[in-house]
């Protein structure tokens, strides 16, 4: 699908327009984004892909309304980020958004259970904590939820992860890198785990990976190349 | 329980250790104003129930000179009971071992003390009442010359029989008699030792039991022209109750503001580790704000830890000085007039822990409000650092223990602007450490290069490159040295009086009382046991009668003026000399050493405070009444004299040719070599002429350093605080820094570097931060020693050239001790073993 074709699609529920993000550096302003457009609609996976330094990251997090852009602007289900406040931001995530990163980010103090359960205590949910033992058993953890993350491998803890990141029910969830971390076979297993329960949930998906397989099960590709979209289709 | 609740608790589980540190600076900060401010209740608690018998009656009238006939018509419509007391210095002589010693006589009669107890070993005895010449006399006198009830001693041409000893005079501390022990006698017998007459020197005291219903304090008030006019002092309940509470006041303003030291120590350590904890924890709230964590909620959840573990801190230190609230009446207690009942006053060990815990809650929030700058993109890229841009929070934080601050020092001192002062100082001392560690920083990273040892290299880098803790160290470690050798050197200054003159050449006996026939005669009687006489003066004694024309009458009804009233009521002993002495400089004027006789104004020389004290400069007119005759004078030049050299020394030097009609005695310095030939002369002197009496200069010192060193003992008590709340810092500091050093140690391990390696990089790393803040901290110290001592003590600066090195290098060598001490672990641990146990923590 072309950039022109986007059109016909429903309403959107992520888009970026013009998008640039520039950050003040010794050696002057440099530049990360340099105008970036891009639609996506609910329930497509999107991967974004690229060489190191090409802005991968930094697009995912102004997607995921983790800062905000120079220029430009991001809507998520019609909504524009910099139109919040940063604690307005913060609550949309947490009832909207879910989060996968390639260094697993589980709080090393807490159990597996009590980071699966922080996205909804942290909107003052009672009573919830049999999602946790739901979601922990979906991705098979049942016997390790009162372990911290330091006591589970890599794979675990990125299967807790995955579990903190859908509690929420998330209508689209970002993933920096999920395997990056792990070895080719673990890997395989934490992405037919992201692909099941994303297609379960009906979750819009965007990741960004070096691996070329995992970004060719996405439906659409964005390649970036020095802040620049260098291509995107289906 | 709210999520950030929930989570402060869950997150906490696991950091017992590391939040434990971050309490621990407090402790013994919360600890001495808690001990200090309970004791402080003791006392005001204790002098309440004991007022009146701190006097012993209800109203007391004192007099250098027998009270005039007008004072006794007065005293005679007072009513009620009197009891008079006449107090001087005279020699006593021990025939039982042929010894003499200066003591201070008093012959009472009447019913004193009218309120509490006169108490004696054996009890009971009523020495006023008694119709035989006994003597009840200081322990003191009975230990030194070993004698016992029964004994004689012969004081002028009485002698009296030893009835027993002096064991508590209401309203007096166990150091009353310490430079003349106390002897009490029949009044009956005062006449028969034949002292009491022209020429000396005694104190005059009537001490009244009221009528019911009258009240001391408005008699004083109302007779208040006829006390001045008669030169005559009075005491009250009140009055001595506000004196007493005065000097302790200011002893406990002190003691807070030593306690006040430990406390910002420990401020400034909770800081540090505070920062150091939340170092860690940068992630996991950018993580939490990826989760939706508002940026209040999230620093809500450290926020809850640390006040809990600081309040922990507050409470573990309230309860410490409570315990060494048992300690301070047995440390100052003997200074004191009186027992303390010692209580804990639990108002105060609430406003010590509640203080302790806001001081240690600010500080905490200086490290933890930057945690709202923490942009969720962190937990993508953990380099992600937000620009540094100006807090207001954080500044209004500053601001507040500011305020509090100058607030709580100018509340302790007398003086506002010391209060003021001392803050301020602290804060120039805290930029001046912030100075010298950026300097450090930026020096480093300009100057370390490629080439030398790597580990001198590594370790020198680890000062200056991202996330250093380089800062914080020399400022805590700084802090702690500078306060610390401070309150050293300021100790040394307040003691240096002990210095005194201990030389093999200065005279180290005094006689005074000598009148003038009897000089020649005592002069002989010097030279016969082979002794010269080092310095003599003649003394005649006189009262200050008007300042520039306005008289002393008139000052004192002047509500607005300056002058102190133990000047205006002093009585002035002034000698004449044709020069300055050896221990005088003239500093303005001229100093002129003959004169015609009485013709006015007389020109004198003043010493220099005491020029200050009268308001008054060369040219200005002092009118003396001597003996009964006006005398005007003009200030003709103005004298620093050293008064810790025991020479004559007075405030007023006549020109010769003026004072030599005057009824005049004599003060004469003497050079004993040994205490054999001291003993010799002494007895000597008293036999041939009882009035004249001898100070043992060496007894005088020994008594000084008594009391200093108690009063030394008191404040290194309080130091003592401070000490270990620099030592919890220190380690803190280190301990705290060591968690930041152990991800790269592990690697340096992974990567071949042996455990001697990685130790030596943090040698040079604790090295050079020891050392700065050593050298910083001792100079500071110095600096501000030097101005306390100028501009509080009124002393001279002290140069404490070896007391600097020393501080340098105890500073150094704790930093360096402290720090290899906790890098124990990191370099002997094979690096799995420690990079697993980094990741737990």
């Amino acid at each position: 699908m072309s950039e022109s074709d986007q059109s016909a699609n429903p309403a959107p529920v992520l888009e970026a327009i013009d998008v640039r993000k520039s950050y003040a550096s010794a050696h002057g302003s440099l530049e990360i984004l340099k105008g970036v457009d891009f639609r996506l609609s609910a329930g497509e996976t999107l991967a974004i892909v690229g060489p190191s330094g090409c802005g991968k990251t930094t697009l995912l997090g102004l997607c995921a309304g983790l800062d905000n852009p120079s220029s430009g602007s991001i809507k998520l289900q019609g909504v524009a980020w910099d139109s919040m406040t940063e604690d307005g931001r913060a609550a949309y995530r947490n009832r909207h958004v879910g989060f996968v990163f390639q260094n697993f980010q589980l709080i090393p103090t807490l159990t597996a259970r009590e980071n699966v359960l922080a996205p909804l205590e942290l909107r003052g949910e009672r009573g919830v904590g049999h999602l946790a033992d739901e979601w922990l058993a979906k991705v098979g953890l049942s016997d390790r939820q009162d372990h911290y993350p330091i006591q589970l491998s890599g794979g675990e803890q990125q299967r807790v992860a995955l579990a903190r990141a859908f509690i929420n029910d998330p209508k689209i969830l970002f993933a920096d890198e999920p395997t990056g971390n792990l070895d080719p076979e673990t890997g395989a297993r934490i992405e037919e785990l992201l692909f099941a329960l994303n297609r379960d949930h009906g979750a819009t998906l965007v990741l960004v990976t070096h691996d070329h397989d995992l970004a060719a099960r996405c439906q659409r590709r964005l390649a970036m190349r020095s802040g620049q979209i260098a291509q995107l289709n289906a | 329980m709210s999520f950030t609740l929930l989570t402060a608790w869950r997150d906490a589980r696991s950091q017992h250790q590391r939040l434990l540190l971050c309490a621990i600076s407090i402790v013994f900060g919360v600890a001495a104003l808690v001990a200090i401010n309970s004791f402080g209740d003791n006392l005001r608690a204790t002098m309440d129930k004991k007022a009146l018998t701190l006097l012993g009656s209800d109203l007391r009238f004192a007099s250098r000179t027998p009270f005039s006939t007008r004072a006794e018509v007065f005293f005679e419509q007072l009513g009620g009971e009197q009891s008079r007391e006449t107090r001087f210095n005279s020699m006593a002589l021990f025939p039982t071992t042929n010894d003499t010693r200066l003591v201070q006589i008093r012959s009472v009669d009447g019913g004193f003390p009218f309120y509490g107890e006169f108490e004696t070993d054996p009890a009971g005895i009523d020495v006023a009442g008694a119709s035989e010449p006994i003597a009840i006399v200081d322990p003191v006198l009975l230990a030194l010359f070993e004698l016992k009830p029964g004994d004689p001693m012969t004081i002028g041409q009485q002698t009296f029989t030893i009835a027993g000893a002096i064991v508590e005079v209401p309203g007096e501390s166990a150091f009353a008699g310490l430079f003349a022990p106390r002897v009490y006698i029949p009044s009956e017998y005062l006449e028969a030792t034949g002292l009491v007459g022209y020429g000396t020197i005694a104190f005059h005291r009537v001490d009244f039991k009221l009528p019911p219903g009258a009240d001391a304090d408005i008699i004083a008030a109302n007779a208040k022209l006829l006390l001045d006019e008669e030169r005559i002092q009075y005491n009250t309940v009140a009055t001595k109750k506000k004196d007493l509470g005065q000097s302790l006041e200011n002893l406990y303003r002190f003691f807070n503001l030593i306690g006040m030291i430990a406390l910002l120590l420990g401020g400034v350590g909770v800081a540090g580790a505070v920062q150091a904890y939340l170092r860690g924890k940068l992630e996991a709230v950018a993580v939490l704000r990826c989760l939706g964590c508002s940026v209040g909620a999230a620093c809500r959840v450290f926020l809850w830890q640390v006040l809990a573990v600081t309040f922990v801190g507050a409470l573990i230190g309230a309860l410490l000085g409570v315990i060494a609230q048992v300690w301070l009446p047995a440390v100052i207690g003997p200074l004191l007039p009186f027992e303390i009942e010692s209580f804990v006053s639990w108002p105060r060990v609430f406003e010590g822990l509640g203080f302790g815990w806001l001081i240690a809650a600010l500080f905490s929030l200086l490290p933890l409000l930057p945690l709202r700058r923490i942009s969720p993109l962190r937990a993508l890229r953990a380099s992600y650092q937000p620009q540094r841009k100006f807090d207001p929070l954080v500044a209004m934080v500053w601001a507040v223990i500011g305020v509090l601050l100058v607030g709580y020092c100018a509340a302790q001192t007398q003086t506002p602007w010391h209060g003021g002062a001392f803050a301020v100082g602290l804060g120039v001392a805290l930029i001046i450490f912030t100075a010298a560690a950026t300097l450090l920083r930026k020096v480093l990273s300009l100057a370390v290069g490629r080439g030398g040892s790597y580990v001198v290299r590594q370790g020198l880098a680890n000062l200056h490159r991202p996330n250093n803790r380089t800062l914080f160290l020399v400022v805590t470690l700084g802090m702690g040295a500078f306060l610390i050798q401070t309150l050293f050197l300021i100790q040394g200054v307040l003691l240096s009086d002990t210095e005194l003159v201990d030389s093999d050449t200065e005279p180290n006996v005094l006689f005074f009382d000598i009148q003038s026939d009897q000089l020649n005669d005592f002069t002989a009687i010097v030279e016969s046991e082979g002794l010269t006489v080092a310095d003599s003066a003649p003394i005649v004694t006189m009262r200050l009668a008007a300042v520039n024309g306005r008289s002393v009458t008139e000052i004192k009804s002047d509500r607005g003026q300056k002058i102190d009233e133990w000047i205006l009521n002093r009585e002035w002993r002034s000698t004449w000399r044709t020069e300055p002495s050896v221990t005088e400089e003239v500093i303005a004027g001229e100093f002129v050493g003959q004169w015609d006789g009485l013709r006015e104004p007389v020109p004198i020389s003043l010493e220099l405070d005491m020029s200050k004290d009268l308001g008054v400069g060369v040219g200005d007119t002092l009118t003396f009444d001597i003996q009964g005759l006006p005398l005007q004078c003009k200030v003709s030049s103005i004298r620093k004299v050293d008064w810790k050299r025991m020479r004559p020394n007075f405030f007023a030097v006549f020109p010769e040719g003026v004072l030599e009609g005057a009824p005049t005695w004599h003060i004469t310095f003497v050079r004993a070599p040994t205490p054999k030939a001291l003993a010799t002369l002494q007895r000597k002197v008293v036999e041939a002429h009882p009035n004249i009496s001898a100070v043992d200069l060496s007894v005088v010192l020994d008594g000084l350093r008594d009391i200093l060193g108690r009063v030394s003992f008191a404040l290194r008590f309080m130091a003592s605080f401070t000490l270990l709340t620099g030592i919890v810092v220190l380690a803190s500091a280190v301990i705290t820094s060591r968690y930041q050093r152990y991800r790269e140690s592990v690697l340096l391990r992974t990567i071949g570097a042996s455990a001697a390696q990685i130790r030596a990089i943090m040698a040079v790393e604790y090295l050079a931060v020891g050392l700065l803040a050593g050298v910083v901290g001792a100079l500071l110290a110095w600096a501000a020693a030097a101005g306390l001592a100028i501009w509080v003590f009124e002393t001279n600066a002290p140069v404490p050239i070896w007391g600097t090195i020393a501080t340098i290098i105890v500073t150094t060598a704790l930093t360096l001790a402290t720090g290899l001490a906790n890098s124990r672990g990191i370099s002997n641990s094979p690096p799995l073993a420690v990079l697993r146990a980094e990741a737990a923590n």
